[in-house]
């Protein structure tokens, strides 16, 4: 099970955007997956994730080394099919190193 | 869609080539508008600024815009729109810090974002488009951006307020 988290600054419209556009990637890809929501202040400290994508960007790092994505262009409509194979790509590198019990 | 679901505007909500000096002047008028036709509180106001402050709302397409927006203190969905005489600078929605000349401002209101990822997208979708925005940035009267919006956020908008 894949556990992303969708942190934005407080807005909707990037949460929702981001978050519909991620799930639907990973249902196509067929990866089981758990989205939660957060807001950008609470990143740094985020934990039981694999991964977080942010909607603005940020220097903020995780304690717990969780990678962080910037997906602005799902926002922006540009660049977006890159983001979501890169995304993708990662994903499947994650849950590779999950079964391989390196976690 | 059901019409909770949708979005309110009307020519009302519509301002074209609105005279302001900074984002705050622009949110504030707009959003008087809208407080004038019952669909937010006057909290909604202060608000939404305090959020772009925050959280800015500028998007650096072809041509800039900003949709500053909130969830809270909102009666009904719905959509305002600003065309403005002089570009007013709003801060990018990247967290770069830029600072962007914004020509066109959409400011609304989402009642519930579970049940209206549709319109969402739609609403993101078109204002990706330059050539959408071009026109509605030479739009004369409030009634050609209404009918604009109509076609591009198909069955999503609702016109009775």
């Amino acid at each position: 099970m894949f556990r992303l988290t969708v942190a934005c600054g407080g807005g909707i419209v990037t949460t929702t955007l981001v978050t519909d556009q991620l799930k639907d990637a990973l249902k196509k890809a067929k990866i089981q997956h758990r989205v939660t929501p957060a807001k950008i202040t609470q990143i740094a400290n985020i934990q039981d994730q694999d991964m977080i994508v942010v909607t603005g960007k940020t220097t903020v790092k995780n304690v717990n080394n969780i990678p962080i994505m910037i997906g602005i262009s799902l926002i922006m409509g540009v660049g977006d099919t890159q983001f979501i194979e890169e995304f993708l790509k990662r994903v499947k590198e994650i849950e590779e190193a999950k079964t391989h019990g390196s976690n | 869609m059901s019409v909770s679901s949708k979005m309110c505007t009307h020519e009302d909500l519509v301002l074209i080539k609105l005279d302001a000096s900074d984002r705050r002047q622009v949110i504030g008028e707009m959003a008087e508008r809208v407080l004038s036709k019952g669909l937010i509180t006057r909290e909604f106001i202060d608000d939404v600024i305090e959020r772009e402050q925050e959280y800015p709302t500028g998007l650096e397409f072809e041509i800039p815009i900003a949709i500053p927006h909130i969830g809270v203190g909102c009666n009904r969905s719905f959509l305002s729109l600003a065309t403005l005489k002089t570009p007013v600078d709003f801060e990018s929605m990247d967290g770069s810090e830029k600072i962007l000349p914004v020509e066109i401002v959409v400011l609304f209101g989402i009642t519930n974002q579970d049940d209206q990822v549709d319109l969402l997208k739609k609403f993101i979708f078109a204002f990706q488009e330059v050539e959408n925005l071009k026109k509605i940035r030479a739009a004369g009267e409030p009634a050609e951006i209404i009918a604009m919006l109509d076609v591009l956020l198909d069955d999503c908008l609702d016109f009775t307020v």
